[in-house]
């Protein structure tokens, strides 16, 4: 895997756990509750997902 | 090598310290801090991995496979289930506090402090405040004129003498304080680490009104003549019985139920279910509400407001239910205003007009009753089925941009079809009040309905 | 056309000529232990014919969510059934008129599939062959590069979220439900008429 794609192969669980600390201070102070914000963490697993996919194979070499 | 995450052990050293705080210095918030705080915390580990992570491919070191290992992951659960329990413990005071920690040393325990019976001297129609800050009260009128009241409170702390110091720090009194009589637990008197909720019944006199005020608790009042107003940001309110308005704005709470009200009722603020039953003055209810709504037997116009919506009806005989997808009426006197965004909205068994915009939701109109009155429906997105009696008289003009039009009435009224629309339009019976029927995109349908629509109506059918 | 190094990627030093000839060498030999990236997963050395495993087992123990993966000592894995299987249910108990039958087929085709993945999964496993921690009956990566997964997710997340914010039903979407059929035919046509993937 490039390293590129390694990053933010690395990155997609932060990010997810980010994703869920926004969405529980979003249920504690505010806006929305959890148990209706959920699937924001169904499109941000998609996104980053997505990302790796994007990510340009360079030339050359088996690619995982 | 590649070397491990430094965040994980980074946060158990410092979940660590805050418990050693916690038990050192016991005085200091520090578990009401973690409680309220947490998420925070899932926030920071993740930026701060973020970081780590691309501080880590900028030098050229090589990335683990998973950011956040399988035992971080059930790390994380672990702190959101906790999290969450004592966020929800603490705010909910005494006794789900009791349920989910029984008593475990860590976070205290839970002493039981009862107060002597108190009788005050009121009157025929004394004004009773009653303030709670955490706990749940329940005021019974009766024929007296005696202020009785009783309560226990339980405190939890981590031993018996600081749960006396928090108990004697808010002592249970009732005080007359000019022509009104305060009845209170005075939580807001605590200081420390010691979680104090009071558990108060009160008897009044029949005539008394009511001014209740919490933070979190339930509020229970019967058998009151005068006004009675409840004010939390937490609470299920349970009212019956009463005879005069009713006034109550819960910024959160389980169930708003008044059954058996003489004045007016006026609810706000953002709850679970609602039940209003047998009122016979005006309704007014604004906010949000994610469970149901059930209005019965309403005398007079009720209304709904909340962000999306503005529902009038000015007297329900039969009922009136909102969920978050329906709402459904039966036997009610119109005029019948809705404007909502998203509902089907199924109304039976109803007398004069109707006048309905929605943008999404199939709308089912079987009036029931003779004559048929005014209707002015307009939805953007969804079927519009209309079932008349036999005999109605009526004009109708019918029209959707994106369907068909349905005629199972007899009376050779023609429908004409254009793009993908259609459009029906004319008399019948001779002429009578004007059904205006729009659909943006759906069908509509005229029916033929039965008199005595005394059934549930069916499933609006889908096309 | 494989690229070739010639200086170490983590100090710059430059590398030998037997270094350089070998076009997987990107670090100098000092550098190399430390940099070694870590050789890809093998799959668990086969263990060999196993007679001990009963597929039928397997299956009947599958119709127990997560219990199937456990059988075939997969316990990340049945524990992840497990709590899918519950998430759908809870989920089908506290979702409004449009998304609850969608959650109830989703739950029945789920515990369906289970016992079928954990009989397959003995199978392999009594021939032989090795069967990595999450194994599965359907096809998770992506053959023909479009990536479906994560779009499948995006899409899902986005249905929800608008559902749950009151802005869009899911009972309107549902109508929408033959569009996954042929979505699904025109993958599989696409497969087998440009040839043969490479299968995972």
């Amino acid at each position: 895997m490039t390293p590129a794609r390694q990053y933010l192969r690395s990155l997609r669980g932060p990010v997810m756990l980010t994703a869920l600390g926004s969405l529980l201070v979003a249920d504690h102070f505010g806006p929305q509750p959890i148990f209706r914000t959920w699937p924001v963490l169904l499109v941000v697993l998609g996104v980053m997902i997505l990302l790796e996919h994007l990510v340009k194979k360079p030339e050359g070499g088996p690619q995982t | 090598m590649k070397r491990g995450s430094i965040i994980g052990p980074v946060l158990l050293i410092a979940i660590g310290l805050l418990f050693l705080a916690n038990n050192l210095r016991p005085d200091l918030p520090t578990l009401r801090v973690v409680a309220e705080y947490w998420p925070y915390v899932l926030i920071a580990w993740g930026l701060a991995r973020i970081a780590e992570i691309t501080w880590w491919w900028r030098t050229g070191r090589p990335l683990p496979d998973h950011g956040v290992s399988g035992g971080e992951w059930a790390f994380i659960v672990l702190i959101c289930v906790v999290g969450s329990s004592i966020f929800y413990g603490q705010r909910f005071g005494g006794r789900l506090a009791r349920v989910h920690f029984g008593s475990l040393e860590m976070l205290g325990e839970s002493f039981d402090f009862s107060h002597s019976e108190s009788r005050t001297p009121a009157g025929k129609s004394p004004k009773i405040v009653v303030e709670n800050l955490r706990g749940n009260a329940r005021i019974v009128g009766a024929d007296t004129d005696l202020v009785t009241a009783k309560a226990h409170t339980t405190v939890r702390a981590y031993n018996q003498p600081e749960a006396e110091r928090a108990n004697n720090q808010c002592p249970f009194e009732v005080v007359r304080n000019g022509d009104m009589i305060v009845v209170r637990s005075n939580h807001d008197r605590l200081s420390g680490s010691a979680r104090v909720s009071t558990d108060m019944e009160i008897t009044v006199p029949k005539g008394a009104s009511i001014d209740a005020r919490g933070r979190y608790g339930d509020f229970d009042v019967h058998g009151v003549d005068g006004t009675v107003t409840v004010d939390s940001d937490n609470a299920g309110v349970r009212l019956g019985n009463l005879g005069g308005n009713v006034k109550v704005d819960t910024r959160k709470g389980d169930i708003v139920r008044a059954i058996g009200v003489k004045g007016s009722v006026e609810v706000r603020g953002a709850n679970g279910d609602l039940e209003l039953e047998s009122i016979e003055g005006p309704v007014v209810v604004n906010g949000s509400y994610y469970g149901d709504i059930v209005l019965r037997k309403i005398a007079k116009p009720a209304r709904f407001e909340s962000s999306v919506s503005d529902m009038r009806f000015p007297k329900i005989n039969g009922h009136v239910e909102i969920s978050r997808g329906e709402l459904r009426g039966q036997d009610i006197a119109g005029p019948v205003y809705l404007r909502t965004r998203s509902r089907d909205i199924h109304l039976s068994d109803f007398t004069d007009a109707v006048e309905i915009q929605i943008e999404r939701g199939d709308v089912d109109l079987r009036p029931g009753k003779l004559p048929v009155g005014k209707m002015d429906v307009h939805v953007r997105g969804g079927n519009v089925v209309v079932a008349v009696p036999d005999g109605a008289k009526f004009e109708i003009n019918a029209s959707t941009d994106k369907g068909g039009i349905e005629n199972d009435l007899n009376n050779g009224l023609r429908r004409e079809t254009h793009n993908r629309g259609a459009r029906l339009a004319g008399s019948t019976g001779g002429g009578g009040p004007m059904l205006n029927l729009r659909t943006d995109r759906g069908n509509i349908a005229l029916r033929r309905g039965s008199v005595l629509a005394s059934q549930t109506p069916g499933p609006v059918e889908r096309q | 056309m494989t690229t070739v190094a010639s200086f170490c990627r983590n100090c710059g030093k430059a590398l030998t000529e037997q270094e350089k000839s070998d076009p997987s060498v990107v670090y100098c030999s000092a550098c190399a232990p430390a940099f070694n990236p870590a050789p890809p997963p093998l799959p668990r050395p086969a263990p060999g014919p196993n007679p001990g495993v009963s597929p039928g087992l397997a299956f009947l123990l599958g119709l127990l969510p997560g219990v199937g993966a456990i059988y075939n000592a997969q316990y990340l894995k049945g524990l992840t059934h497990g709590l899918i299987f519950g998430l759908i249910i809870t989920m089908a108990e506290h979702s409004d008129r449009g998304a609850g039958p969608l959650f109830g087929m989703l739950a029945a085709t789920f515990y369906f599939y289970m016992p079928f993945e954990a009989y397959h999964t003995a199978k392999k496993r009594m021939l032989g062959e090795p069967v990595d921690e999450f194994s599965s009956l359907l096809k998770l990566q992506s053959g023909t590069g479009f990536p479906a997964g994560p779009v499948v997710l995006i899409g899902l997340g986005v249905v929800f979220l608008l559902n749950n914010l009151g802005l869009l039903r899911i009972s309107q979407v549902m109508k929408f439900w033959p569009v996954l059929l042929i979505a699904l035919g025109l993958m599989m046509l696409k497969d087998r008429m440009g040839g043969r993937d490479d299968a995972r």
